[in-house]
């Protein structure tokens, strides 16, 4: 963990990744935080309500921030203030990054403090599949392709995982697709020993 | 901005229940986050964002507030979150929340809400400030 004196301006705070993101956890923390709007706890009403399905709540996302700005500045006690907006859907599937860089480093009220900008990515899984020489594509689509989670102007990511180049040149690739989004954009203050 | 909304602007919640803060209900906020650290599971202190437990389970006056502002409120989108931490809170604390309505408007088809809040423990310090906003979609207004 950085002491105030090691960091400066445009440094990155340490990323915490959090996923796949499960149901039953996103069920869990509507339990435990009181938050039992169906939107979150029962599949049928997340349709009901045109989300496609259970969506994560805003707060389990920006919890994963706190911890990160906590994780990195070692303390339970370091995280002042933090104000986020929810910008995209958390989604079953997704997985989570939350990342932070630091904007202002500063004293005040004998604190060592350092403003951060915050910013998360939700990566949701959209299909995977293999391309042969012959055979051409084939693709096994993810809940996010089917369920109309993804929205204009998506851009979807090809990710190679796999390539085999066979003796009798049949050459195969393993892929993934996924869509990125915001899910939090903010701000915080952190305190720095 | 039709008078109907605006009536609700400054209009302050029913007290909140006060509610003692658990070891066994901030280990479970931590779980269910999965924010492992061990003070946050020995009973030592409550996460930083125990704050949304904290705040939904004591304003519940909030609902009664906001009665006949939100229709359905499976139409509510949490928009935005801001916290401001005073002081620590901890298993066996009491806290007391007080809130109001401090705006509402209508954009992009959508009425937004905004309601700040204090949650003060049992010496009557503040412990959290909080603004929430609240973005409900067309149907749920």
């Amino acid at each position: 963990m950085p002491t105030w004196d090691q960091v400066k301006e445009g440094d990155a705070v340490t990323p915490l990744v959090k996923g796949p993101i499960h149901r039953e956890e996103i069920k869990a923390y509507g339990t435990a935080s009181g938050d039992t709007n169906p939107i979150h706890m029962d599949e049928k009403m997340g349709v009901a309500m045109g989300l496609g399905g259970v969506i994560q709540h805003g707060l389990r996302s920006m919890a994963f921030v706190s911890q990160m700005l906590t994780d990195w500045a070692g303390s339970p006690h370091a995280l002042k203030k933090i104000d986020v907006q929810f910008r995209g859907m958390v989604r079953p599937g997704d997985t989570v990054t939350s990342t932070a860089k630091i904007t202002r480093k500063y004293q005040a009220n004998q604190q060592k403090l350092v403003d951060v900008d915050i910013l998360q990515e939700a990566r949701s899984p959209v299909g995977k599949g293999t391309i042969t020489q012959f055979e051409g594509v084939q693709v096994e689509w993810e809940e996010a392709a089917f369920r109309g989670w993804l929205k204009g102007g998506d851009t979807l990511i090809y990710e190679p995982v796999k390539e085999e180049k066979g003796a009798d040149k049949k050459n195969r690739i393993e892929f993934k697709l996924y869509r990125t989004q915001n899910s939090i954009l903010g701000k915080a203050t952190v305190i720095l020993p | 901005m039709s008078n109907h909304y605006k009536e609700y602007i400054g209009k302050g919640y029913p007290p909140g229940k006060p509610i003692s803060v658990t070891a066994d209900a901030v280990k479970k906020f931590a779980e269910s986050v999965g924010d492992m650290r061990p003070d946050y599971l020995n009973g030592s202190l409550a996460l930083p964002s125990f704050a949304n437990h904290i705040f939904v389970k004591s304003l519940g006056g909030a609902v009664v507030a906001l009665k006949g502002l939100v229709k359905n409120p499976g139409k509510i989108l949490h928009a935005g979150e801001t916290y401001e931490y005073i002081e620590p809170v901890k298993p066996g604390d009491t806290i007391t929340t007080t809130g109001k309505v401090a705006n509402v408007y209508e954009k992009a088809n959508m009425l937004w809400i905004v309601t700040e809040a204090e949650a003060q423990n049992q010496h009557g310090r503040t412990a959290i400030k909080a603004t929430m906003t609240l973005a409900v979609r067309p149907g749920g207004f």
